[in-house]
């Protein structure tokens, strides 16, 4: 049972929070995400609008991208100021 | 628009040829199953299926530190999402009313653009292979040329081959029969003269 404990215990994420007890942590982690999201939405972007053909399937898509990718980085900070 | 492509005066797009949704199915799928993995292990691994020494719940800090995670991870699938979204869509034939485009995206930054005029177009093969091809209409196209040092065009599980086949011959029988300004030298007196006529 010993065994079972330590299986537990390694992939239980209350353990973890020792590790984040200061949030700047996060924060940085969620700069660094922010800084390669960015890199690669402006690729993106720069694709639809160049090679897109103005298709409206595009406009539609890149919309939705950037909604929802937003949205979730909101939801990220708002985990982060309530940890 | 037109740059990209370097259309010519008077060019018009009659058709896109992309590859078949289902094609794309893998991806939709595997985005789907990387967002329901973490919840789904997590209920798994606090349901009576695993010992109960195994068991644990998230609270407090911990629970938003696993928000957090999840929240990211669901971001990175989003955006590998739509990178291969990008490289699907964006690999596609324009059928004009001169020429077919082909525009390989082969990777984000592996894009390769070749065009092949209607006249120099030999024969345009389809194949729909198997079940779920015939079902969903889809199937490769195959666009050969009369050159031999060319290997012509090639598309993989395109959407409606059928109709793309059509439009191309439609165009390939149009551009074969223009009208194309031709001499007939008449017997009676060696008289020219210069009329148009069918080919």
């Amino acid at each position: 049972m010993d065994f079972l404990q330590s299986i537990s215990n390694f992939f239980n994420p209350n353990n973890l929070v020792a590790f984040v007890q200061n949030p700047k942590a996060l924060w940085y982690v969620l700069g660094f995400v922010f800084f390669i999201y960015a890199i690669v939405s402006a690729v993106l972007a720069y694709h639809w609008r160049t090679y897109g053909m103005g298709s409206r399937l595009i406009l539609k898509a890149e919309v939705f991208y950037f909604t929802i990718s937003i949205s979730l980085f909101v939801l990220a900070i708002i985990f982060i100021i309530l940890i | 628009m037109a740059e990209v492509l370097n259309l010519d005066q008077g060019e018009k797009i009659l058709l896109e040829v992309r590859k078949h949704w289902f094609v794309f199915l893998s991806a939709i799928l595997a985005f789907i199953g990387g967002v329901i993995f973490p919840p789904l292990a997590y209920g798994i691994w606090n349901s009576s299926l695993l010992p109960e020494q195994l068991h644990f719940v998230l609270e407090n800090s911990a629970l938003f530190l696993a928000l957090f995670v999840y929240t990211l991870w669901v971001l990175l699938l989003w955006v590998l999402f739509f990178v291969q979204w990008t490289n699907y869509y964006l690999d596609v034939w324009y059928v004009t009313n001169k020429r077919i485009i082909d525009i390989d995206q082969k990777g984000i930054f592996h894009r390769q653009i070749s065009n092949i005029r209607f006249d120099k177009i030999q024969d345009v093969s389809v194949e729909v292979k198997g079940i779920v091809a015939t079902f969903f209409d889809f199937g490769d196209i195959h666009v050969q040329t009369a050159s031999e040092d060319s290997k012509g065009f090639f598309i993989r599980h395109a959407a409606y081959p059928e109709v793309a086949k059509k439009v191309i011959f439609n165009q390939h029988h149009k551009v074969a029969e223009q009208h194309q300004q031709v001499r007939i030298v008449k017997d009676e007196g060696d008289v020219a003269q210069t009329s148009e006529v069918k080919t």
